[in-house]
């Protein structure tokens, strides 16, 4: 059975269309009449962004695909998974995997994902096992000290999440308001926990979120952006908890596949003062896109 | 051996700027329309010259329209072997990460100079400490992600539009990085050598159930990680500055005296923090250095291959390194 199975398996490869060693980079300009599927396995060539930004990610008619996005950098690899119709990264609906992992911990989340033009919807649950901190006792404000102890077991958390996304090309960049609503749950009662996704000490289970952030773009096709970024948090259940971060955010989009990207939010208003541990600091390093064309 | 590498690099052997007659459009791609065919007859010097040949859209510097010329990869290209090494280099590194260092310490308290500069450089308070560290923590991240994100992608890339440039350097740093991350995680378990601030676990500020008094970190102290990834990554940005002219002079010059001036400073910040003694972070420096240097000029002096371009001329004054079987292991033979 298994071996008819894979004779089936390598049948429908070899039968690919455009076979991923042949396959040319199908832009909208040398395929004007292009249909999916082209190809199933990533395409040889990754030009540089071709004249009128006319990819086929975005160009070609809604399908169903499966699409990947991994994030990497010093020191995270965040795989994701996405299976969907419509156009990948652009317009389409369906569900979205990803594991986390870096030095702090592992994680997985999973959920549905709606993304159209200027808007971009998520909702789904989210686990994750800390190498380093415990669950916390309660206090009004915690220092570095005090955070990092092993006062009780490791914490593991499994949050659910919704965000919203809503951007708009605004001057000479484009706008980003984001807000998310957490709720976490796995914690032990009269326990406090570190969310390390929101970086943020929690007393469960609310925590809401919201991000204004405005970048220039630049570049040819104005595939760059830097801008700055406002993260504004609260925990509910924690008395004078708001959370304020401020920092740059930068993107580069090399190709449709590869982006540069950097995040360096620091907190600037905090109950707590732990330090780097609290800004929103984790991502310096590449992002590499992959769909079904 | 490698640092006497490094005073023999020919200088100007391996310029990277493409012929004149190769350059590209010097406008965005849009604004660029192809050349139309020009027929001209076989001897005619004082024609219009055709239009330049257009290249490819991968080999465009997308920057600007004063962008130097593309880069061109010379060199031969990372090979089968390189990633063996590069996944057996980061397998060895992740399992020393997980692994709990020897029970039994080979190295214990300070040697040296090292307490005399360790209360000479100590920040008072551990909150200070922790801050120090984590400004380490953000230069370790800058050393080991700016030959990547910095020089390969955004300077190789997109700046002098070779993509190849860019994936090959970020292969080599990526190898460089595995090999180090590999003796020094190997290192630190086996020689299991206790942090400087050990002995003040449970006294003073330092309480006892502290996560720096617990599990593996607290004898991980030799030798320093963020001092061997510091200067790997700035042994890298000067390596590839300097061979392949990414920015020119005295752009490539400033860039290396960055990078090791980021790689000093997180290296010191190791010892102001007290989480290693000053022959941590030296050793940490010394070993980072030799990796950095050593994979990319290994590459870079066609290590077990031949360059794609390689001339007569240019094989006269380069250095070639081979390995090769010597009694009791392998060595590096070089031809000069």
């Amino acid at each position: 059975m298994a071996r008819r199975f894979l004779r089936v398996a390598l049948a429908l490869l070899a039968l690919t269309p455009l076979g991923h060693a042949q396959a040319a980079e199908p832009s909208g300009e040398k395929f004007p009449e292009a249909e999916p599927p082209l190809a199933v396995l990533p395409t040889p060539e990754d030009a540089l962004i071709d004249p009128k930004m006319a990819r086929s990610w975005g160009v070609l008619p809604p399908r169903a695909f499966v699409a990947t996005t991994m994030d990497f950098g010093f020191v995270y690899l965040r795989p994701r998974v996405s299976l969907g119709y419509g156009r990948p990264f652009t317009s389409w609906v369906g569900v979205d995997a990803n594991g986390i992992a870096q030095t702090s911990g592992l994680g997985a989340y999973g959920g549905l994902r709606v993304e159209v033009p200027h808007l971009d919807w998520r909702i789904g649950p989210r686990y994750f096992f800390s190498f380093e901190h415990t669950y916390l006792p309660p206090q009004q404000s915690y220092d570095r000290i005090e955070f990092e102890r092993v006062v009780a077991d490791r914490a593991r958390t499994l949050t659910w999440e919704t965000e919203l996304d809503l951007r708009a090309d605004v001057g000479p960049g484009r706008l980003l308001l984001r807000g998310s609503l957490s709720y976490v749950t796995g914690v032990p009662q009269d326990k406090y926990v570190f969310e390390e996704t929101l970086h943020v000490i929690v007393a469960p289970p609310w925590v809401w979120r919201t991000r204004v952030a405005y970048g220039y773009v630049f570049g040819s096709h104005n595939q760059h952006s830097i801008g700055m970024a406002v993260d504004v948090l609260d925990v509910p259940k924690r008395d004078d908890s708001l959370t304020v971060r401020v920092g740059p955010l930068l993107s580069m989009k090399l190709s449709r596949r590869v982006e540069v990207r950097g995040s360096f939010v620091f907190s600037v208003i905090s109950p707590d003062r732990i330090g780097l541990k609290g800004s929103d600091t984790t991502e310096l390093g590449l992002r590499y896109r992959w769909a079904s064309e | 051996m490698l640092v006497c590498l490094l005073s023999l690099t020919p200088r100007g052997a391996h310029a990277q700027a493409a012929p004149a007659d190769d350059e590209p459009p010097t406008s965005p791609v849009e604004e660029t329309p192809l050349p139309k065919p020009v027929e001209r007859p076989l001897f005619a010097p004082d024609l219009p010259q055709p239009a330049k040949k257009p290249r490819e859209v991968n080999a465009l510097p997308l920057v600007s329209t004063n962008a130097p010329p593309p880069l061109i990869w010379k060199w031969p290209t990372f090979s089968a072997a390189d990633f063996v090494v590069t996944g057996l280099g980061g397998a060895v590194t992740l399992t020393a990460a997980i692994m709990q260092p020897r029970p039994q310490h080979s190295l214990s308290g300070p040697i040296g100079a090292d307490e005399t500069i360790r209360k000479a450089l100590r920040a008072h308070s551990q909150t200070a400490r922790y801050d120090f560290r984590d400004a380490s923590d953000v230069g370790l991240s800058l050393a080991v992600m700016w030959p990547f994100v910095a020089d390969a992608l955004t300077t190789a890339w997109w700046y002098r539009g070779s993509r190849e440039t860019a994936q090959e350097m970020a292969l080599i740093d990526l190898e460089a990085l595995a090999i180090v991350g590999a003796i020094q995680g190997t290192t630190n378990v086996m020689v299991s050598r206790e942090r400087p601030f050990g002995p003040d676990c449970g006294k003073g500020d330092l309480p006892a159930d502290a996560i720096d008094c617990h599990d593996s970190f607290h004898y991980r102290s030799f030798f320093s990680g963020h001092s061997a990834f510091s200067f790997t990554g700035a042994a890298l940005i000067c390596a590839h500055h300097f061979e392949n002219e990414l920015l020119g002079s005295p752009w490539d010059g400033v860039s290396c005296a960055a990078g090791y001036a980021v790689a000093a400073t997180t290296a010191s910040f190791r010892v102001v923090a007290d989480v290693h003694y000053p022959s941590d972070v030296l050793i940490g420096a010394a070993v980072g250095t030799l990796v950095g240097y050593g994979v990319p000029l290994l590459h870079y002096y066609q290590l077990g291959g031949s360059s794609r371009t390689s001339s007569r001329s240019q094989q006269s004054n380069r250095v070639l390194l081979s390995l090769t079987p010597s009694p009791g292991g392998l060595g590096v033979m070089g031809i000069f």
